[in-house]
């Protein structure tokens, strides 16, 4: 028999338990029914399955005591508060406490390479520091342009000092008495022995604007003489900056440490109070008429929108050795070629390693080209603030160091706003200058050189965040072990 | 149980003038009116729906969890949670509808039971003479049988109620639903938010492992109710 049943297959559960509902259609049902009569099995199945439908079927309904009905509204919903064993994302106090401490530990990484200079390969705790003395210095002598009341021509009003902004310049007589001059005018009024320029744009009938340059060429001057009164007039100066604040628009002295470091001359740069003496910077206004070899450069910004800091008028320059660096100015638009204003936010800095020094015909192409608008450099040599004070590297003295070029830079805002300034050795102190090379890395601004943190941040955040990925599942896996219902 | 606390009137509650009461011919009498706007737009008293549904829900509810404060309570925060998402209720198969409620409430229930068991304090059983007790499923008279009729039919029902606990959530709602409740089986896959072909797989395995229970226990059993074994 069972032989002769080999092919028989037994009803599925399922297909009793439609038929026990009377889900099955007719050819369906006989044939459940069929192999219900055929094979005892089959039978046996249906018939328990029948008894236990019956006995669930037979159950009473349970009536509740109680009516449901509400008396009122239900207040509003005010957070349902499940009853929920567990959450897989609840994690184990460990987790929380690795996290924590992974976090403390990227940020005392992240500390301590950046104070051991390991984060950043072109920056070292020394040049930041010496960034941060030159914004202290500048901060110090910043707001030049609140005293320029005080640079002006005493009860003139700057207007009369628009119309005559070389009188300020002549108010303070140089070591020669020769007359200092800071070319305001356009190229063609700035010729030699032109004697003083008033400002083109206030000659053009808009008194407003040449009242800005006036006010602007005011305080720049005052900017340089407040710079200067600090260093004795027995020594050489070393150098001036100049920059224009920001927010106030109005130069300020600055000591441009921080622009060594930007040229990669840190070595020699001078630090804070190193300024020029009062009767040097005289020397820096005097571009008109032509003048005889001086330790003073000059650094002409033309309207152009260009302006050759390494030009110098001066024979100190010829065998410095020291780079170039240059200023591209972006003027305005609506500027008129001949107007000297320009917009330092539209302004870039760039430099070039130390090239060949300017042959007198470039000069003359200075010379000849738009309206200039400030000069202001010194020569730098060895000095100190007040006394004797060693600079950086070791201790300096007239004989051995000099400063070379420097392109000042406000430390308190973006290089945009930085503004003018140039340095020159000081070849009256017999000495030769030895600039540092120039690296790439060391003409990186310290603003600038965030973006070496990216990869660590990176490889440090993807690491924390293996972390917690880790003890995420090692939680979803004890939550399960735990809830796991038993069979 | 019930919270009446006064609100204003929702997006949607209606005026109590154009109700259309599931049993439009029962005045509501016997409780509040709690007018309602299901998302069709027709009105109803929500009263009108606990009275109608409240024994099929209760039902649900004690055969899901097993004890019957339990249930009252599952029930009751049942139907607070529908008047609050009836304004979602799209006016088809308010029955199921509601007792779709009542299945998820069962199992938070029993979800929150299986994580954080709790043992009665009184482990003895209620005096079956004592007329102030909790009533039990068992306890419903039966005018049509005698009483020795009626002690067999209670064994005979605790063995399934025992039975019943054994089963899983799913296959215990599948099985209430379908075989106690004599829902459909597309009824029933609308309580339990699942295909109909999912609902006939829970009730035969379901169905399956309460035979095998019943025969585990059938020496217990009246003669009358042993399965040939």
């Amino acid at each position: 028999m069972r032989i002769l049943r080999r092919g028989h297959s037994h009803l599925k559960p399922e297909t009793l338990s439609e038929y026990l509902d009377g889900r099955l259609g007719g050819p369906a049902a006989s044939k459940v029914e069929e192999e219900a009569a055929s094979c005892p099995e089959c039978r046996e199945e249906l018939d328990s399955l029948r008894f236990t439908v019956g006995s669930l079927r037979s159950m009473a309904q349970a009536v509740s005591r109680n009516d449901f009905a509400l008396e009122g509204a239900p207040p509003e919903y005010e957070g349902y508060q499940k009853t929920w064993p567990a959450t897989p994302f609840r994690m184990p106090g460990w987790v929380y406490m690795g996290a924590a401490a992974a976090a403390v530990l990227v940020v005392a990484l992240l500390l301590s390479g950046d104070l051991l200079g390991l984060v950043s390969p072109g920056s070292s705790p020394i040049e930041e520091q010496a960034f941060s003395d030159a914004a202290a210095t500048a901060m110090e002598i910043a707001p030049l342009g609140t005293r320029g009341g005080d640079t002006a021509v005493e009860g003139e009003d700057m207007s009369a000092a628009a119309s005559a902004p070389l009188a300020m310049a002549e108010s303070a007589p140089g070591p020669d008495e020769r007359p200092v001059d800071m070319k305001i005018a356009a190229s063609g009024d700035a010729k030699p022995g032109n004697g003083p320029t008033p400002a083109p744009v206030a000659a053009a009938g808009e008194p407003d604007a040449g009242r800005m340059e006036a006010t602007r060429a005011a305080t720049l001057t005052h900017a340089v003489e407040a710079a200067t009164e600090k260093s004795p007039e027995s020594e050489p100066p070393i150098m001036v900056t100049v920059a224009l604040s920001p927010i106030t628009q109005t130069p300020t002295a600055v000591t441009p440490v921080a622009m060594a470091a930007m040229q990669g001359i840190s070595a020699t740069s001078p630090v804070e109070g190193d300024i020029v003496a009062k009767e040097e910077v005289k020397e820096t206004y005097r571009s008109d008429p032509p003048v005889t070899p001086s330790p003073i450069d000059v650094t002409a910004i033309t309207a152009s929108g260009h302006a050759d800091l390494s030009m110098s008028k001066s024979s100190s320059a010829t065998d410095t050795g020291q780079g170039t660096a240059v200023r591209e100015v972006t003027p305005p638009l609506e500027m008129p070629d001949a107007s000297p204003a320009f917009t330092p936010a539209q302004s870039r800095i760039t430099t070039t390693p130390p090239g060949p020094t300017p042959t007198p015909a470039q000069v003359e192409k200075l010379e000849t080209k738009g309206p200039t608008l400030a000069v202001a450099t010194a020569p730098a040599v060895a000095k100190t603030k007040e006394g004797i004070r060693p600079t950086r590297p070791g201790p300096m003295d007239k004989s051995t160091s000099a400063g070379p070029a420097l392109i000042g830079q406000s430390p308190i805002s973006t290089p945009e706003l930085a503004i003018i300034t140039t340095m020159k050795g000081d070849q009256t102190a017999g000495s030769e200058i030895v600039p540092e090379p120039v690296s790439p890395d060391s003409a990186e601004s310290p603003s600038s050189r965030t973006g070496a943190y990216w990869p660590v941040l990176l490889g440090l955040g993807a690491a924390l965040m293996a972390v917690l990925l880790t003890a995420l599942v090692i939680s979803a896996k004890t939550y399960r072990r735990r809830n796991r219902q038993p069979e | 149980m019930s919270e009446g606390l006064g609100r204003d009137r929702g997006a949607g509650q209606v005026g109590s003038e154009d109700i259309a009461s599931p049993r439009p011919d029962a005045p509501c009498v016997n409780h509040v009116r709690l007018p309602l706007r299901d998302r069709s737009g027709a009105a109803h008293c929500y009263n009108c729906v606990i009275e109608e549904f409240q024994t099929a829900a209760y039902n649900l509810s004690i055969r899901m969890l097993g004890d019957w404060a339990l249930a009252e309570d599952a029930v009751q925060e049942a139907f607070t949670s529908g008047y609050r998402a009836f304004h979602q209720f799209r006016g088809q198969n308010l029955r199921g509808w509601i007792l779709r409620i009542v299945a998820n409430v069962c199992r938070d229930m029993l979800r929150a039971l299986r994580a954080r068991p709790a043992a009665p304090l009184d482990p003895m059983p209620p005096d079956p003479d004592d007329p102030n007790r909790n009533p039990s499923v068992l306890d419903i008279p039966s005018t049509e049988e005698s009483p020795e009729a009626h002690a067999e039919r209670q064994e005979l029902n605790r063995a399934i109620e025992s039975g019943l606990a054994t089963l899983s959530a799913d296959q215990r709602l599948a099985v209430v639903l379908v075989d106690v409740q004599g829902f459909s089986y597309e009824e029933a896959a609308s309580v339990m938010g699942c295909s109909v072909g999912t609902v006939r797989s829970r009730l035969s395995r379901g169905r399956g492992r309460l035979r095998d229970y019943l025969r585990a226990v059938g020496e217990l059993l009246p003669s009358r109710y042993r399965q040939e074994q």
